[in-house]
């Protein structure tokens, strides 16, 4: 059941969506991938990655060039063409003209690691910006610049739930006052040293035999994550706003949750509590009763201990609700985005609104008993679908929850 | 058209700041009257994150001495807001220089907890137990603006109950060594503000928009002009610790420090009068 809603005139609607992705640059082609359960996983040369000769992930095979973005590095182009696309899909306008000058407009993105990228990008191409001081402005705000916006401008950091901290930040700014209009997500990129460290750190999947079937989230054989990368923006803007120049609205994000583990720097905690209130935090913030959840995107990365962790967190959050709750991870098609996945998987609860069908956690073959959610396997299922929740969980105990539902 | 205004009660404020060559001692050395860390809590911690925790527990020492404050060892349902500038770098140095020498098997599995932009916030929420949500933000030379909208905003969010705003930087950026390491003389910087709207703090940290935002022309940036200081505000925050209070600005009344944010806001640092002089902080320097 669902209570009456909470709906102000600052009520954060989603007007806009822009991505760079493994699975394609546009809303459409990503939904379509997403129903029709393609995976964006694929062999790459894995020279400097890692001490395997074969190596796999879920890489962006194509970037849209924008104007003006020579300075910009890759992280930096699928940010700004992301974020482009966003504003573009929006019907923004840019400074030159159109409604986004006459709004007030901010900027947030998940990076968790843009400076670390940056120097070893640097580095690997003979360069030194790691051993000396440099203080060019950061890429939140170089983007800022391009796109003319001229509100405030954010990057933050929840490391696998950061782009989910952009989201739900734009979202406050909104509710405050501060922004009348906010594009938010974020992004990431395969890099050596991260692949590396992941790696070693025996997080990603090692069924390097046979790609496609590496990620494979709830399912007992599963062995790890496999490492994707891209770019996810959503323009968040004020209800009354969007109504008063007639913006297509896609959905509405009614409720953020978040709390914190602090049990570990990286594994999650075994105890559900903390991840639990994040995600009844964000149903009561959007005034949602777990039976009103008609769709649940699990974090779900494919890790041996974090699918049985978040398996817990939403039984005790949705508790007996739980079993007729279709869940899936898109993780098994797309990879894991990371600092980007939580603004792409936000963009899964729209398209499984969208197209009322719950996209499927491809390879569980075999559900872990540990797991017992209802889950969505192999092929996407027609559903009804108004209210979506959308979990995120991040090193150091990060959680997050989403609530995203259908515009009314 | 309102002016949106985020405002907050600062209960405890404190400053660490460290040379290079002390970070070792820093990392081992106890806060004594603060909640301690579990053991080698801090063996793989990049030098902005020693620093920072060390401020968040100097300020939680400093609470807990308040005589009926309320809050005395409180904060489970705080937010953790930290903004370490520049952070990770004389780790990455040294994890770049080895994959270049000895491949990827070389490269340390702590580099992206440990020296990731959320790390320093991770580390204050899971060494200290504070359950809510921990964030790093900006990483950049914005990163002190950045971080200000961050905290106050969030304090708003449901199930958070304040916020501990943690900064950090090096006086002067180091130029690192071929191995990666940092000068010894290099000065780190750490000052943690806990914002608690409960409280009867002796500052108050506040946003205010300007009724109307510019439009920037194309030549502008949106990054604060001349990237403020971290070093300015340790100093001030230090000096208003002392009897007497500190030397206020000329043109500020009340105002003990404050920030114009390049897009049209101003973040202050307000002084409650009668609390002069007696401010809570502790400082360490190693």
């Amino acid at each position: 059941m669902t209570r009456a809603p909470l709906r102000t005139d600052r009520s954060a609607m989603i007007t806009g969506i822009g991505a760079v992705t493994p699975l394609g640059n546009d809303f459409d082609t990503i939904a379509d991938g997403l129903l029709a359960g393609r995976s964006g996983v694929v062999e790459i040369d894995g020279a400097g990655f890692s001490r395997e000769a074969r190596q796999f992930a879920a890489p962006v095979t194509a970037i849209p060039a924008v104007a003006a973005d020579d300075s910009l590095d890759r992280l930096g182009r699928i940010c700004l063409a992301a974020a482009n696309a966003a504003r573009a899909d929006a019907g923004l306008g840019d400074r030159r003209g159109g409604p986004i000058a006459a709004a007030r407009v901010g900027l947030v993105l998940g990076i968790g690691a843009e400076q670390l990228k940056g120097w070893e990008a640097d580095f690997l191409a003979g360069g030194r910006q790691v051993f000396c001081p440099d203080r060019s402005p950061s890429l939140v705000h170089r983007i800022a610049t391009h796109l003319g916006i001229d509100g405030p401008a954010v990057t933050v950091a929840a490391a696998c739930a950061s782009s989910g901290y952009a989201l739900a930040l734009a979202r406050r700014w909104i509710a405050t006052g501060l922004v009348d209009v906010c594009l938010a997500g974020g992004g990431d990129i395969l890099s050596p040293t991260g692949f590396a460290a992941f790696y070693n750190l025996r997080a990603l999947s090692r069924r390097s035999d046979d790609p496609v079937r590496a990620s494979r989230p709830f399912d007992r054989d599963r062995d790890g994550f496999v490492m994707g990368e891209g770019s996810a923006v959503l323009v968040l803007e004020a209800r009354r706003h969007a109504e008063g120049r007639g913006a297509r609205v896609r959905g509405e994000l009614a409720g953020v949750g978040m709390s914190g583990d602090a049990a570990h720097m990286v594994i999650p905690s075994d105890d559900p509590t903390e991840a639990a209130r994040a995600i009844q935090l964000a149903l009561r913030d959007a005034g949602v009763e777990p039976a009103g959840v008609d769709y649940v995107n699990a974090h779900a990365a494919g890790t041996p201990v974090g699918d049985v962790a978040e398996a817990a967190a939403i039984r005790l959050a949705l508790g007996r609700a739980a079993d007729g709750i279709p869940v899936s991870s898109t993780k098994s098609m797309s990879g894991h985005l990371v600092s980007a996945a939580a603004a792409f998987e936000a963009l899964a609860c729209l398209a499984a609104i969208d197209r009322q069908t719950i996209p499927p956690t491809l390879n569980l073959d075999h559900p872990d008993e540990r797991c017992r959610l209802d889950h969505v396997p192999h092929v996407a299922r027609p559903h009804p679908v108004t209210v979506t929740a959308s979990n995120s969980f991040g090193f150091g105990g990060a959680n997050l929850c989403l609530v995203i539902r259908r515009a009314a | 058209m309102t002016t949106p205004h985020l405002s907050c009660p600062v209960a405890v404020h404190a400053t660490v700041t460290c040379r290079a060559a002390g970070i070792g001692v820093l990392r081992e050395a106890p806060v004594p009257g603060a909640p301690p860390l579990p053991p080698r809590f801090l063996r793989h911690a990049d030098e902005h994150t020693v620093v920072g925790i060390r401020a968040v527990q100097e300020a939680m020492a400093a609470l807990g001495q308040s005589p009926g404050n309320p809050r005395a060892g409180a904060g489970d349902r705080f937010a953790v807001v930290a903004a370490p500038c520049g952070a990770g770098r004389p780790v990455s140095a040294r994890t770049l220089v080895n994959l270049r020498e000895g491949g990827p098997v070389t490269v340390s599995p702590h580099v992206v907890p440990q020296c990731s932009l959320h790390a320093l916030a991770s580390a204050v929420s899971v060494g200290l137990r504070i359950h809510g949500p921990n964030i790093g933000v900006g990483g950049g030379p914005e990163a002190l603006s950045e971080a200000f909208v961050t905290a106050l905003s969030l304090l708003d969010e449901p199930g958070v109950e304040g916020c501990w705003l943690v900064l950090t930087a090096w006086d002067e950026e180091p130029v690192l060594d071929d191995r990666g390491d940092v000068p010894g003389d290099a000065v780190c910087r750490g000052v943690a503000l806990a914002l608690d709207r409960a409280a009867t703090g002796s500052l108050r940290l506040s946003l205010r928009t300007v009724p109307r935002m510019a439009v920037l022309d194309a030549a502008a940036t949106t990054s604060p002009p001349g990237h403020p200081s971290l070093a300015a505000l340790a100093i001030l925050l230090e000096q208003a610790g002392r009897a007497g209070g500190p030397n206020l600005p000329g043109d500020c009344d009340g105002c003990l420090w404050s920030l114009r944010l390049g897009w049209g806001a101003m973040v202050n640092l307000d002084l409650a009068p009668a609390a002069l002089g007696a401010m809570e902080r502790r400082r360490i320097a190693a």
